[in-house]
Formats: structure tokens, C-alpha cells, sequence
């Protein structure tokens, strides 16, 4: 069920009426909650449902069996990571090992692996990295004593399942989503007015922003000839840097909205990236709740900043790769990974950045420094070869070609739109203004009912948020 | 209600009321100007209403574009007070047993005489069109979307999503010297006209399709065991050639290897009733598909035919 569908408006009308009707009563809220969770995602396919519920409960059983036999706390943490990533292996990376397995020894026809693997593993279910990454931090935690397990089975699946960051995250901890579960916090008028403005803001990113310049993107990448203009590609990453942040930062707006709507808090998951002046501060604006869970979960336990220069180096090496993987199993997100990688490395080894902190001037050009990498590394992530990559590459930095963007006139209205936004931010302008002056608020009404009236006449083509595929 | 700015307060008023009133009364103001996406409502309602409709018709219309855009419901309806017509032409429709199936479902149970007609174009007898395609994406659907298509695309028509080309043309407002009329009727006929008018024009894509497609003798064998055996449950079935520009008559003929001499002899022999139009009286505006004058013209030409044999005349 998308959240850009009429089907998931009628759904969140029924959630939130019904809600209303079971009022405080926690079990009842939690029971609501998971049914709801598991209809919302059931509705792709209820087989997927067999796959969280397995692993949902193989982790709810590992983390109470940690506390009780605490003697036996790694089999219970190694039970529940071969579970997680036993599955994801199968669902998402099966055809991608036995494909290079297949290169690598020269398997074909009967003995290719490939063509052995049965046809409903290589159906990969949504969502499965996020709500797997979940599980996961829940029984690490439980382990390393940063989190107590809890004991009632409807609170742990009302965590793991809820419905409005089920599929494409932001990927929320358990120590922070439990004890919120368990309180029945009222939703003042303020909260609903902005979870409201988050929702708006969400649905106007991905259904204006992002579904508008997917088709310029989409047309861009599927031509068999790679067109010879430099700034046609430059054109195009450009646009699909915007597509792929509206695409997730709506959807991540749209989530935090409904929670603050069901009376939760779900962390910040994207705070205009674009205006960073480093790619350390890119990743701390980008995807943060994966990112911090990278940080936490596989960057630190490596070593972290800890060690030799080497040693740290080859931290942040092992953590960006793993990353590009987790977003897909194809070597084009493994390069996407590898090229953040290398900026970083090479950032920390010259430390550019700090040169141009001096002014104003610098600063804009640390910007455009980390943005061209970023771009770069976009071109990996997007295409559908590395051979295909390459060539845009090489045609990007070629600087030839007709002077032509390829945005055409919606392309080109929608990317000043966002241009607009990054720089009133990276202005501060927005945080000068006091929005609870009357004439503000006022303004700020007839502003949203504005984007709204722009949502429903320029919404585009209605498709799948990206990283559901992730 | 107080609403002066002096005394507003974030917590006092409803905002997002408020904000929904504002986005209500702007939209609504500009469904009267801004453009309209006619295909992409009305068109996707058009065939989920054509793929789904209910077993209630007397008469039901079967074929391939040149039926749902030559045969007008409306206009036979009223050569043939009483009945009631549906158009179920697909496009590359093929006349097989998925599409015959179809059809016979269309038509009321508990009512008689029942009509099928078929145009039969030699496109349907060739294995170009046994896929179906495009019958079988709309009925295999997800149901959400058949939902919103069937009852929500009239609404959402009066709101159609734009794009700032589209009202750049509109802005424009330069004299139209070109346009391509569909217009989408409930009961399963599309009204269509072209201009400027190209008689030639869907030669070229059919000398492709005839290249490498020819009428089959399996399919048009097919065709017959279903009119024999429609024929045995006293369904009236009435067949035809839908009219075409000369040229493409002669394409068909030669390249399609359509004998239409044989094929009306063969349906007649399976207890069908095949009738002959003079194509020169009906004007195409590509060559393939009638323009609406046209159309009207065939649908009450065919009326009157079923009309006969409905009393037993002929």
C-alpha cells in the first residue's frame, strides 16, 4: 500500500477513527496497531507477512532468552543475526552471489547456480533492509544491556511493524519507539498541526517534486545511445539528486506526520544535505537513521576512530561498502559505496574542508566541491551498469557535447524550486523567521493550503517511493 | 469565530481546517480553467467500465478499434427501441475464446433474443492479436486501481494533474491547426475524429503488421465452431467487415490474405449471418478508423439489419 495511493487514505481514516475509539486503553492501542501494521503490508503480498512475523519472533525469543540465560547471551545475539541476515541473504542477495559465483567459476546451463535458486527467493520482499535493520538493533541492544527486552509479544510487533516506517524507514531504535508505545500520549492541537505540515510537505516532495522528474531521469537512463552533451548529464544527475531526495525525504516526512498524528516521535531523517560542506556533514543530513545505525552498529564495533590511521581508514572503507550493498545487490550500489568511501578517506587524510571555512565565498565553493562528488557518485548509484556509469562519467567531465540541460520546462521549475529551498536554508532564513506571529501563522496556512492546491493539480504520474526496492 | 490577527493563536483555531477551507476554495476555483487530462481519466474509466460491465445488454458489439470506434450504442438504441447495446471492441482485439467468453458475459441472462455482433478485421484473425493485451491488463488490474478507474476518475477528471508545458499551450491560445478527437462514451463507443484528415496515414504500421502477420486459417476455423456453437443456443450472431479506405481494402485483401468472399460464405454455413456494407459510403480519417459521422451512419445501417433479423425478415 503506497502512501500516494486512495487506498492508504481510506486505510489511515479507519486507523485513526478506529483509534479514536479505542481511546487509552494500551492493549487495545498496541493489538490496533499491529493489526493495522500487518494489513498495511500484507496488502503487497501477504506471503512477506510469514517472513517478518519469523523473524519478529525469533528476535522477541532472543532477547528474553539473553536475559534469562544470560550465560548463554551470544548464541541468543548469533541465533537472531543469522536469522536477520540469513534472510535477507536469501531474499536479496541470493541471485546476486550465485550470478558472481556463476562468472567466477564459469557455471552455465545445468550447473549455473542462478538457475537453481527456487523462484520465490529471488521475489525480494519490501522493505526487508529496513524493518531487518530494526529487528536487529533491537537485540544488540537487549544485548549489550542498553535496552531492557520486553515481554509482551503485541508491544514488540507494534514496534517492529508499524505501518508509517514499515517499508522505507526512517529505521527508528527500539530504545527510542518501546517505552513511546507504552505511553498514550494526547496529541495536542499544535502536534496535529504539524504533523499535518510534515504530511503536506512529504506528499508535495514525492508527488510533485520527485514523480515529476523521474520521468525526465527514467528517459534519460533507458536510451540504448548515451547522448554526447556534458551538460545534458550534468542536467540529469542534477535531477535526479532532487528525485531521489524527495522521493525518500517525502516519505520520511510523511512518516514522521502520521506518527505525530499517532502520538509518537520519530527522529529527524533528512535535514538538507545538499547544503553540506563536507561529505562527514552530508552523512550526518542524509538518511541519518541509517547512517547513525551504520555508525552504531558496524562503524564503532570495527574500531571506529580507534587504531591506526589504516585501521580507521579501512573502518570507514568496510562500513560505506556494507552500505552500498544494503541499498541493492548489484555492484553499482557496492561503487556508490566505494567512491563515499574514497571522498571521505581523502578528505580526512587533506582535511579541505576546514580550508575553506573562512568566509562566506569558500563556504559556497566547500558546497559545490561536495555536491559534484555526491553527483558523481549518483551516477554509479542510478545507472544500470558500470559500464553505463562510466561512460556518463567520462561524457560528464568531457565538457563537450551541445549546451542542452535536458529538464525541459517542469524539469527546470521544479529543480529552482528545491534550488530555492536548500539555499533559504543554507541561509537560515527559515529559522530567522518567528512563525508563531500571528501574520505568520496566517501566512503559513494560506502557504500550505497553496502547496496543497499545487499537490493535487501538478501531482505526477503516481509510482513507487525508491526505496521501498531497498 | 474570531479570526481577526490580533487575537489569533496557534492553539485556539483549527489551522488545519482552516488550511484544508483555503486549499478547497483555491482548487475548486481552478478546476474551471486549468487544462484537462481526457485520456488518462476518462479514457482509463472508459475501458475499466468496458472490461467490467455487468451481463445486462441485449445486443453486445465485438471487435477489434474499428468496432468501438465505428459502432455507436446510442445511435442503434434508438433503431432498436427497447434493446439495449454495448460496445466490448478492445484494441487489437482478437476473435478468440478469451474475448468470446467476454462478450457472451456481457449479454443479459434472462433476456431474448440475444445478439453478438462481430467486426470481423482481418487484424483479429491473425496471431497478432490472440494476446489480448490489452483486455487482459485492464482485467488483471489490481483492484484499487479498477476501483479508482470505475468510480473515482469522473471526480478526479475535474482535477486532472497538469504540467506547466500544458498550461504554457493553454496560455498560448494560438488557432488549432491540428487535433485528435476521442471522445470516450460510457457504453463502450468512442467518438472520434482527426484533422487535418490523412487517409493514408495507418497504411505504412499495417503493411508492417500484414509482413509478418497473416489471417490464419486455425483462427478463423475458431471463429466458426464459436458461431456454430453460439448459433445452437438460438444466439443471433451477425458478422461483418468494418469499412476501410479502398487502399487499405486492397492491403488487407492481398498482404492480410483476408478472403472475405469465403469467410461470409463459411459464417453463413455455421448459422451466422454476414453483412455486406458498401465501404465507399462511410469516410475514414486514416484509413482505418471512421470518423464519427461515419460511425453514426454504420450504426444505424447495422441497426436496422439486426432490427430484420430480430423480426425474422431476413
Amino acid at each position: 500500500m503506497l502512501f500516494n495511493s486512495l487506498i492508504f487514505v481510506a486505510f489511515a481514516l479507519v486507523y485513526f477513527l478506529v483509534s479514536k475509539l479505542i481511546g487509552n486503553r494500551l492493549k487495545g492501542r498496541l493489538f490496533w496497531l499491529t493489526a493495522m501494521s500487518f494489513f498495511f503490508y500484507g496488502w503487497w503480498d501477504w506471503r512477506f507477512l510469514f517472513l517478518i512475523v519469523f523473524s519478529g519472533l525469533i528476535d522477541f525469543s532472543a532477547a528474553i532468552g539473553m536475559r534469562r540465560w544470560e550465560k548463554h547471551g551470544k548464541f541468543f545475539l548469533i541465533s537472531s543475526m543469522i536469522a536477520n541476515i540469513g534472510s535477507l541473504s536469501i531474499f536479496k542477495y541470493s541471485g546476486f552471489i550465485a550470478h558472481n559465483l556463476d562468472l567466477l567459476f564459469g557455471l552455465s546451463g545445468q550447473f549455473s547456480l542462478s538457475n537453481h535458486i527456487p523462484e520465490f527467493f529471488l521475489v525480494t520482499p519490501v522493505g526487508i533492509s529496513f524493518y531487518t535493520f530494526q529487528s536487529l538493533s533491537y537485540t544488540i541492544d537487549v544485548y549489550k544491556r542498553r535496552l531492557e527486552p520486553t515481554k509482551n509479544i503485541l508491544h514488540f510487533f507494534a514496534f517492529l511493524s508499524m505501518f508509517p516506517q514499515l517499508v522505507a524507514g526512517p529505521i527508528v531504535r527500539a530504545k527510542i519507539m518501546l517505552p513511546q508505545l507504552l505511553k498514550v500520549t494526547p496529541v495536542s492541537k499544535e502536534g496535529m498541526w504539524i504533523g499535518f505540515r510534515f504530511i503536506v510537505k512529504g506528499y508535495f516532495k514525492k508527488m510533485v517534486i520527485a514523480d515529476n522528474l523521474a520521468p525526465i531521469v527514467v528517459a534519460a537512463f533507458s536510451q540504448p545511445e548515451i547522448n554526447q552533451s556534458s551538460l545534458y548529464w550534468w542536467g540529469i544527475i542534477i535531477a535526479f539528486a532532487f528525485q531521489i531526495y524527495c522521493d525518500f525525504a517525502g516519505y520520511s516526512d510523511i512518516a514522521r506526520g502520521l506518527a505525530k498524528w499517532m502520538g509518537y516521535e520519530f527522529p529527524d531523517n533528512f535535514n538538507h544535505p545538499y547544503i553540506s560542506t563536507s561529505l562527514r556533514e552530508f552523512w550526518t543530513r542524509w538518511h541519518i537513521s541509517l547512517s547513525t545505525w551504520f555508525r552504531d552498529y558496524v562503524y564503532i564495533p570495527l574500531g571506529g576512530n580507534h587504531g591506526s590511521k589504516f585501521r580507521q581508514h579501512l573502518n570507514l572503507w568496510i562500513t560505506m561498502v556494507v552500505s552500498g550493498l544494503w541499498h541493492g545487490a548489484q555492484w553499482t550500489y557496492v561503487t556508490w559505496g566505494a567512491l563515499h568511501a574514497f571522498f571521505m578517506s581523502f578528505e580526512r587524510v587533506t582535511n579541505w574542508p576546514d580550508y575553506l571555512k573562512k568566509n562566506k565565498i569558500l563556504r559556497i565553493i566547500s558546497c559545490l566541491l561536495v555536491m559534484v562528488q555526491v553527483l558523481v557518485a549518483w551516477v554509479f548509484f542510478r545507472s544500470e551498469s558500470i559500464s553505463q556509469a562510466w561512460q556518463i562519467v567520462k561524457t560528464m567531465f568531457a565538457f563537450t557535447g551541445p549546451p542542452q540541460l535536458g529538464w525541459g520546462l517542469s524539469g527546470t521549475i521544479f529543480i529552482s524550486i528545491m534550488l530555492l529551498n536548500e539555499a533559504l536554508a543554507a541561509s537560515g532564513i527559515k529559522e530567522k523567521i518567528s512563525w508563531n506571529k500571528p501574520i505568520w501563522a496566517w501566512s503559513e496556512m494560506i502557504f500550505y493550503a497553496v502547496i496543497i492546491t499545487v499537490i493535487i493539480y501538478f501531482r505526477g504520474n503516481g509510482s513507487e517511493f525508491i526505496y521501498f526496492q531497498f | 469565530m474570531n479570526l481577526s490577527i490580533s487575537s489569533f493563536s496557534m492553539k485556539q483555531y483549527q489551522n488545519i481546517s482552516i488550511t484544508l477551507i483555503i486549499a478547497a476554495i483555491l482548487v475548486g476555483v481552478l478546476s474551471f480553467v486549468m487544462p484537462k487530462n481526457n485520456e488518462k481519466y476518462l479514457g482509463d474509466r472508459f475501458w475499466a467500465k468496458k472490461t467490467f460491465a455487468p451481463s445486462d445488454y441485449d445486443i453486445v458489439l465485438m471487435g477489434d478499434s474499428r468496432v468501438y470506434r465505428g459502432l455507436s450504442p446510442n445511435v442503434m438504441e434508438v433503431e432498436l427501441p427497447g434493446k439495449k447495446v454495448f460496445n466490448v471492441g478492445f484494441s487489437n482485439g482478437g476473435l478468440n475464446p478469451t474475448m468470446f467468453k467476454m462478450a457472451e458475459n456481457k449479454l443479459a441472462k434472462n433476456r431474448n433474443p440475444k445478439v453478438i455482433v462481430l467486426g470481423v478485421s482481418p487484424n483479429c484473425i491473425t496471431s497478432y492479436t490472440q494476446q489480448n493485451e490489452q483486455y487482459l491488463q485492464e482485467k488483471n488490474r489490481p483492484r484499487e486501481d479498477v476501483f479508482e478507474r470505475l468510480y473515482l476518475n469522473g471526480i478526479l477528471y475535474r482535477f486532472s494533474s497538469t504540467t506547466p508545458e500544458a498550461i504554457k499551450e493553454k496560455l498560448r491560445k494560438e488557432p488549432t491547426t491540428s487535433f485528435y478527437l476521442n471522445e470516450y462514451h460510457l457504453n463502450g463507443y468512442v467518438e472520434s475524429e482527426k484533422f487535418p484528415v490523412d487517409t493514408m496515414e495507418a497504411i505504412p504500421s499495417y503493411v508492417d503488421d500484414f509482413t509478418n502477420f497473416k489471417v490464419e486459417e486455425r483462427y478463423v476455423n475458431s471463429l466458426m465452431e464459436q458461431v456454430k456453437e453460439w448459433s445452437s443456443r438460438e444466439i443471433i450472431v451477425v458478422g461483418f467487415r468494418p469499412p476501410v479506405s479502398q487502399p487499405m481494402h486492397e492491403l488487407e485483401d492481398t498482404l492480410g490474405l483476408y478472403n472475405e468472399a469465403e469467410l461470409a460464405a463459411r459464417f453463413q454455413t455455421s448459422g451466422g449471418h454476414w453483412i455486406n456494407f458498401d465501404h465507399a459510403r462511410y469516410k475514414t480519417y486514416d484509413g482505418s478508423h471512421l470518423n464519427k459521422e461515419s460511425a453514426v451512419k454504420l450504426s444505424r445501417d447495422l441497426a436496422k439489419e439486426i432490427g430484420l433479423l430480430i423480426k425474422g425478415k431476413k
